[in-house]
């Protein structure tokens, strides 16, 4: 081979991508070429020159730590925010947000039967206090039926509601006054029940705090009919008017009179 | 975690501790900065473990790895153009025409080869440093690095005649900056061309 063959192979030859067969006939003409033999020694040791002095820094220390602890934690899948986790989440703060809602419920529903227990007993104070007094003492208006007490009972109050018409051969109405409750302004209904005095309160409940049954279902509601202090209590509500009937009389009769008052 | 994918991680994790060295400093042949450099080596091994299941066991995890160190260098510079300035200027090697052919290979003068290659320290690494970014690469992954033509031309995505072009340029730009070194400093006579 000649020189202008073999200068643009040496790159080659130098870095050892020359084939066998071509590095060989390389060696030939350089065994006999001091020039070329020159051009690769020099080649060679300019390499060597890089080698020694280019050294490859090495990397901060804690690098390849600080990848591997990367890594564990892209890999750790407790800590992904996985779709199953997500889900666990949302049934455990729905959970959560149910229970709170409930007994913020309970606690504002003991709370009304609280309230609605002590009016009760301030009723039944006030029951037992007009039993003691002459019925004309007692009424600010001696009425002789229900649309007269209501007719009255309109005169002293805005809101529209409908007084039960329970008179029959056992209930004589007696009157009706008006009267502070438990800081409320009441109305009450004053009869003779099978010869024995009772009292109906009927408060304004706009508010809607005093729970109690509808009229048309007070045999089936557990909590419309109690015995409290000796007497028999039962309540109903209409619209927003709470009813409250104290009396000494059998419950069960009561209840169907009030039933067919509103039939 | 389950077992395979345990061993998996632990297969990684070895060939992290293994190449971290090698990625970091072709990193900062890549960016001439250390910082940056650390953050070029993390981000490329997050995300060659992402692709990792792709990568064939048994094939060269240098070159594969060293691949997506460029992309992920590449990307960076995109992300930062404006914010920082890489690339590096021709105009400051002195005597160095981009577009002249190579130069054919020439032997030193024989007196002064003892002197020429003993003479030589940091200034090798600042020449090299120097150099613009297509030669210095080159330069750095064949003689400092020891990746073959075809490693290079893969990593790089080049074809395997310009990583010859490439590196060989590269090496006469290096010898060029130390002659001309050498001769400032009188070590060397003024070449005769």
């Amino acid at each position: 081979m000649k020189c202008e063959e073999v200068i643009p192979l040496l790159r080659e030859y130098v870095d050892r991508e020359l084939g066998d067969a071509d590095a060989r006939r390389i060696e030939e003409h350089l065994d006999d070429c001091h020039e070329c033999a020159s051009i690769v020694r020099d080649e060679n040791e300019l390499k060597l020159v890089i080698r020694k002095h280019v050294r490859p820094d090495p990397a901060p220390a804690n690098l390849a730590n600080v990848i591997v602890r990367k890594l564990r934690e892209e890999a750790q899948p407790a800590r992904r925010w996985s779709i199953q986790r997500i889900i666990t989440l949302g049934f455990i703060a729905s959970a959560a947000t149910i229970f709170v809602v409930f007994t913020t419920l309970m606690i504002i529903s003991n709370q009304q039967h609280q309230n609605a227990m002590r009016l009760l007993d301030l009723m039944i104070d006030d029951h037992v206090k007009a039993s003691n007094f002459d019925p004309d003492e007692l009424v600010d208006c001696k009425a002789v039926g229900a649309e007269e007490v209501e007719e009255w009972i309109r005169s002293h109050r805005t809101d529209n509601f409908r007084v039960p018409e329970l008179e029959s051969g056992n209930v004589k109405m007696l009157g009706a006054k008006c009267c502070m409750v438990g800081g409320r302004e009441v109305e009450v209904v004053f009869y003779e029940w099978d010869g024995k005095r009772t009292s109906l309160f009927i408060v304004s409940d706009e508010e809607n705090v005093l729970q109690a049954a509808d009229p048309a279902n007070l045999v089936d509601a557990d909590k419309a009919m109690m015995s409290r202090r000796g007497f028999n209590v039962v309540c109903w509500k209409r619209d927003e008017t709470f009813f409250a009937l104290v009396t000494g009389s059998e419950e069960r009769s009561i209840v169907e009179t009030i039933g067919r008052s509103y039939n | 975690m389950q077992g395979e994918a345990q061993h998996t991680l632990l297969l990684y994790e070895d060939l992290v501790q293994k190449h971290v060295d090698l990625v970091f400093h072709v990193a900062k042949g890549f960016c001439r900065d250390a910082h940056l450099a650390e953050e070029l080596t993390q981000i490329t091994f997050m995300k060659a473990w992402k692709s990792f299941s792709k990568f064939e066991q048994g094939t060269n995890f240098k070159a594969w790895i060293l691949k997506i160190l460029r992309n992920v260098f590449l990307d960076n510079q995109r992300a930062s153009t404006g914010k920082r300035s890489i690339k590096f200027s021709h105009a400051h090697i002195e005597g160095f025409d981009p577009e002249a052919k190579p130069e054919p290979p020439r032997a030193i003068d024989l007196d002064s080869r003892e002197i020429f290659y003993d003479l030589f320290g940091d200034e090798v690494a600042r020449f090299l440093h120097q150099m613009p970014e297509e030669f210095r690469v080159a330069v750095l992954l064949a003689d400092v690095e020891g990746l073959d033509y075809e490693e290079i031309a893969d990593v790089l995505d080049i074809p395997r005649g310009t990583v010859g072009s490439r590196v060989h340029r590269g090496r006469a730009i290096l010898s060029k900056s130390l002659r001309s070194y050498a001769e400032k400093l009188g070590y060397l006579k003024e070449r005769k061309i």
